[in-house]
């Protein structure tokens, strides 16, 4: 994993997030095309079930990196300047806003059917 | 300000006013409005007081560990708290209702289809069962769910009818379906919304709702013409 | 370091003036110096802002009462696409680009940006462009497509005449200065802070403008890579968005939002920069939640690129993907939120005190927590139906973009007018020219809401009487020219302030952040010697620093050699690493955008071979621009440093062009991935998508070539990294090699494309295919054409073991032109293969 002091900290947890989205918005029209469920399954279709499993893995990660950019920040493993502690304790912050994000979009998929 | 509440009061009747809502759909979002005005008259009369009231007090000093709790405590209540309790609310309101407005499938009925096409610059209205064709009028019977499927032979037009349901983009190559429904017989005026262009303004269509048996005798004439 | 001690700051500033001055006259078109070209960013955006001001002027007078014909449809559609175009893309973005090109090295302790010629190029670009653009509306023959130029509208048979191509012609070129002041802000932020400015001393301003500019940098390119396919479906019949061909016009709808979204926020965030930076000033209390707003800043940046469906509710797509964006676009709301109520907490334990700037900032909040809030009405799938394209829709963006942008952007004026001129404005003008603009604002968009609710379409050049929108018209129209008058006043009070202004002290605000320790007005050089900045507040912490910076008691003071330097330090911990000099005043920029302009204006004249022609000769002028770098003497007439400096950045591995490689490498992809994206859309959602029954290109030389173009990138790898090890053996005969190894690649590619059965014009597949390869053959030419020129250079002696930077500079260039490659070869040959049909 990226050093919680790494400067790319400032993005890596919102450009998951946003790569993610579009990806998943891409996958969803394509599986929309390729193998539409029937509309009276409502939202309990293998689509949902798969956009559902990626929100939770991918929060599940950034969730993971914040924390463990939080303990860094708290902590100062090794020699570091007080800007990688403000790097580490603000990637916290964006590792946590992309996986807020991250949750809340996927939770819509609970509640409609995918190809309506 | 009194102009603006005489208007609110005496203006919302227009015959393309969503204010004036004549179907269930154009109803939700009519009662969404002024639910989302009240709320957000609050939120912005509290902010703007906050601000001022910020301004023209003189506090006395703080020390560093009080300041830091009060300033954390207005970052987190008012940037954390109110928008994602305000959201959720919204949210919760707003995702059924745009979800009921669907062209869902029915049980027990079909709604009635109608076809309509934008050209540059009329609308082209079709009944595909009763082999009606009609320029710039459309004709619906009331009480009942009705299908209107849209597409476009040139440039992207845009379906709106406001006082029944919102709008629907009609674009070329693809086919849109809007369902709207009118509860009771009346006229009604309907405009293009998607920029077409230079007859853009005057793209306009001119809706009647007739009663059930009305809507049928209207059918029946018109087919053998 | 050489810490001299009382310099006679007069013998200082004339020794200074030698190297840095500004020269008059007709010179004066080469100057590069970044305070010079932001003033005239600003001025020149100012003068868009009135003509599109009148612009609107005539669109309320026809509007003020029904069934008017005072002005056409005809004309009445080339106003409202030209409105929205000039405050878009000819006032906001450049005014607010310019505030930041002139403040930005002040704020950060620099001499100047870091690419001062592409500074005076991009204004360039910019005036030209706006130029194209201005005659079209002279002419009568403006676009007249919204600014939004929604295909098929836009194509050749809806739109048949230059109108649309003067915009996508015009805006491109316009963009392309954008850009080069994206990248030229963001690596100067990154790597010109003076010695011991911090990544977490930065004042929130630059944290706004980085931000800003890297959206820039991103957000820009899928709407230059539409432009450019909407031009060559109108000028050479490639059907991208024509649905019978296979192509799609939802497919520009995706990306002009990906660019029309972000948008927005790159007008708020360096507007909400401003807010950051006065406030605190206003109330005498640092800002709360620094690290909060640098955390608010960065989420917006990247939350506003998931929003741009919600321009496109009505377009029926499913519902879900709806949600997502729906949420989405509220979500911003938070980040917005937690700005506002630190801007708060700021005022509400600090002590204010009044000045003409906090009005504005009042107005700022009002209208722009009302637009806000509208927002998020809009964000709302089932309202969105009813008011979308309404007038609702227009007052709502007035509320965001004029609370969002002008007021701070006023505010931003009336704060910084003493640095600018050393004088300060009329109190007086100044209360009367905000009163009336607020009032006059809002009285003509707050009724506006109501005229949209109403079901008044947008974009409508008359109406009929009796629906109910005749007297909300004729109060928005009336707003709208008091309005008028309160920036009439504003205007006055800053033209007045010039003459009548009384001397301004030095930081007459008090502030604390550095550009106050310049000269009013600032000089070219804006420091005779760089301060130490170890901290937030430096002016606050260190009042004399003005004296002491005009001294020489600080760094890199001395000036014998003739080099304009400033320091380049660590992005992070802003530790000094080298010694930047910076070219002089030059006549290319002005030349090479003139070249560009004549393929613009020959491009819309269809005169082709005039166009390349042009094209040459401003590849020539390039090639010259980069010639004269590095060690030529033109760019560093002594490459001595004093003991104990660390060395010149030409005599590293890491100086700024690297970084701008690769910022602008970054904006390069989004634009390649912008086209990638365009080709699995309309491979998957297109109508009427259509596949050849073969495979269009033949794969094995397309491998041959792809292996040889690898072959290349390696190879040069391989030599930086020897010169990395200080070997510079055979190094220009290497050059040779590699150039032709691209070169055999550059014209095998060519023969394949020849010998291929694509017919551009026949469907999108073939189309978009066809785009692909010459986007291919654009960056493998230039790579060879540079390597060439880097051999050549080592000839000269200009480039070698002593001053191995530029080798260094045009490695990632090779390593992004294989990439593309490869993803194209996946994207073209390998992805339809497996999906069963090419």
């Amino acid at each position: 994993m990226l050093s919680p002091y790494h400067p790319l900290q400032l993005a890596l947890g919102l450009a998951v997030w946003i790569v993610w989205f579009t990806l998943m918005y891409g996958a969803l029209a394509v599986a929309c095309e390729l193998a539409p469920p029937p509309p009276e399954h409502g939202p309990y279709t293998w689509i949902n079930v798969a956009l559902l499993s990626s929100t939770l893995a991918i929060t599940g990660l950034l969730l993971y990196w914040a924390n463990a950019c939080w303990r860094a920040a708290r902590e100062g493993i090794g020699p570091v300047s007080e800007s990688h502690l403000f790097i580490a304790r603000l990637g916290a912050g964006i590792n946590l806003t992309g996986a807020i994000a991250t949750f809340c979009l996927g939770l819509m998929a609970l509640l409609f059917p995918p190809c309506l | 300000m009194s102009i603006i509440i005489l208007f609110f009061l005496a203006g919302c009747n227009g015959p393309q006013s969503a204010l004036n809502p004549a179907g269930p759909s154009a109803h939700a979002v009519a009662r969404l409005w002024w639910g989302m005005f009240g709320f957000s008259a609050l939120v912005l009369l509290a902010v703007v007081a906050l601000w001022l009231y910020a301004m023209w007090r003189k506090p006395k000093p703080l020390t560093d560990a009080p300041a830091r709790q009060l300033q954390q405590r207005w970052i987190v209540g008012g940037g954390l708290v109110l928008p994602i309790v305000s959201i959720t609310v919204l949210l919760g309101f707003g995702i059924p209702m745009g979800y009921r407005m669907r062209p869902l499938p029915l049980t027990g009925q079909t709604p009635l289809r109608i076809n309509v096409t934008g050209h540059q610059w009329w609308w082209e209205i079709r009944y595909p069962d009763a082999g009606i064709v009609l320029k710039n009028e459309l004709h619906l019977p009331t009480g009942v769910p009705v299908d209107i499927h849209v597409t476009s032979s040139d440039v992207i037009h845009s379906f709106w009818v406001p006082r029944l349901a919102g709008k629907i983009d009609m674009i070329p190559g693809r086919t849109n379906i809007l369902r709207l429904q009118a509860d009771e017989p009346g006229h009604f005026r309907g405009q293009c919304a998607e920029f077409c262009g230079t007859g853009h303004a005057h793209m306009v269509l001119a809706v009647e709702a007739h009663a059930q048996e009305d809507f049928e005798a209207w059918l029946e004439t018109h087919q053998h013409e | 370091m050489n810490k001299a001690t009382g310099k006679d700051p007069a013998a200082l500033h004339d020794a200074f003036i030698k190297v840095w001055g500004n020269p008059r006259g007709w010179r004066a078109l080469t100057i590069v110096n970044h305070t010079a070209i932001g003033i005239r960013f600003m001025v020149t955006g100012g003068v868009f802002f009135l003509i599109g001001g009148l612009m609107a002027m005539l669109m309320r007078t026809q509007l003020a009462l029904p069934e008017q014909t005072f002005i056409g449809p005809k004309l009445y559609d080339q106003l409202f696409t030209m409105h929205g175009t000039v405050m878009m893309f000819l006032f906001a973005v450049p005014v607010l680009e310019g505030l930041a090109l002139y403040l930005i090295p002040k704020m950060i302790g620099a001499r100047d940006l870091l690419f001062p010629r592409l500074s005076a190029f991009g204004y360039f670009c910019y005036l030209f462009g706006s130029l194209i653009l201005m005659a079209s509306l002279v002419l009568g023959i403006a676009p007249a497509g919204g600014w939004f130029m929604y295909t098929p509208l836009t194509n050749a048979v809806y739109s048949p005449g230059p109108n649309v191509d003067f915009w996508l012609l015009g805006i491109t070129f316009v963009e392309i200065s954008a850009v080069s002041a994206g990248v030229e802000l963001v690596v100067s932020i990154l790597r010109s802070r003076t010695s011991g400015m911090e990544l977490l001393h930065m004042p929130l301003f630059c944290w706004n403008i980085l931000v800003m500019a890297l959206m820039i940098v991103f957000g820009f390119p899928p709407l230059i890579l539409g432009s450019i396919l909407l031009e060559l479906e109108r000028a050479a019949g490639m059907p991208f968005f024509d649905v019978a061909r296979g192509g799609d016009p939802i497919l520009w709808q995706h990306l002009f939002w990906l660019f029309g979204h972000p948008e927005v926020y790159i007008l708020f965030l360096p507007a909400a920069g401003i807010v950051s930076t006065l406030l605190p000033v206003f109330a005498r209390q640092p800002i709360v939640g620094y690290r909060w707003m640098v955390l608010a800043v960065i989420a917006t940046g990247f939350i506003s690129f998931g929003l741009w469906v919600h321009h496109m509710f009505a377009i029926g797509i499913p519902k879900l993907a709806q949600a997502f964006f729906s949420m989405a676009s509220m979500l911003v709301a938070i980040p917005t939120g937690i700005q506002l109520f630190a801007w708060l907490a700021t005022l509400w334990t600090g002590r204010p005190v009044y000045h003409v700037p906090m009005l504005w900032l009042v107005g700022f909040l009002v209208i722009f927590v009302t637009g806000g809030l509208t927002g998020i009405m809009l964000a709302l799938v089932p309202f969105n139906w009813q008011v979308h394209d309404t007038h609702f829709v227009v007052a709502h963006l007035h509320y965001v973009v004029v609370g969002g942008m002008l007021f701070p952007f006023i505010a931003g004026l009336y704060y910084w007018l003493p640095h600018f001129s050393g004088r300060m404005p009329s109190d007086k003008l100044a209360r009367w020219g905000f009163w009336l603009t607020f009032i006059g604002f809002n009285i003509t968009f707050l009724v506006m809401h109501l005229t949209g609710l109403l079901g008044m379409p947008r974009r409508v050049y008359t109406y009929q009487a009796g629906l109910g929108w005749d007297l909300p018209n004729s109060i928005s129209s009336v707003g709208g020219f008091i309005i008028a008058m309160g920036i009439a006043m504003v205007l006055l009070d800053i033209v007045l302030h010039f003459r009548f202004g009384r001397p301004a002290e030095n930081n007459p605000w008090q502030a604390d952040t550095l550009e106050w320790a310049t000269d009013m007005p600032p000089k070219p050089y804006n420091f005779i010697s760089q301060p130490d900045c170890p901290t937030r507040h430096p002016m606050w912490d260190q009042p004399d620093l003005q004296t002491t910076i005009a001294e020489g008691r600080h760094t890199l003071s001395e000036i014998d050699h003739g080099r304009r330097e400033t320091w380049g330090t660590d992005p992070i911990t802003g530790s000094i690493r080298e010694i930047i000099h910076l070219p002089g005043n030059s006549w290319l920029p002005f030349y090479a955008a003139l070249a560009l302009s004549v393929v613009c204006i020959s491009l819309l004249i269809r005169s082709y071979s005039l166009a390349v022609i042009a094209v040459l000769v401003s590849l020539i002028l390039l090639l010259r621009w980069s010639w004269i770098n590095g060690a030529h003497l033109g760019a560093a007439p002594d490459a001595n440093v004093m003991p104990g400096y660390p060395p010149l950045h030409s005599r590293t591995f890491d100086g700024p062009g690297l970084w701008g490689m690769v910022v602008t490498l970054l904006s390069d992809g989004a634009l390649f991935l912008s086209l990638l994206f365009g080709w699995l859309y309309l491979w998957t959602v297109a109508p009427q998508w259509q596949v050849p029954d073969t495979a269009p290109l033949a794969w094995l030389p397309l491998l041959i070539s792809g292996g040889l173009l690898t072959g290349a990138a390696i190879w040069f790898n391989h030599v930086v990294r020897r010169l990395r090890e200080g070997v510079d053996g055979r190094l220009q005969s290497q050059l040779w090699g590699i150039s032709a190894l691209g070169l055999a690649h550059f014209c095998l590619l060519i023969w394949i494309w020849s010998a291929s059965t694509l017919v551009s014009t026949q469907t999108a597949h073939d189309a978009v295919i066809a785009v692909m390869l010459m986007y291919q053959l654009f960056h493998s030419g230039l790579a060879i054409i540079m390597t060439a020129l880097q051999a050549r250079r080592v000839a000269y002696g200009y480039v070698g073991k002593a001053a191995p930077y530029e080798v260094a500079v045009v490695a990632p260039w090779w390593l992004y032109t294989a990439c593309v490659f490869w993803f194209s070869f996946v994207a073209i040959v390998l992805l339809p293969g497996a999906w069963g049909g090419f």
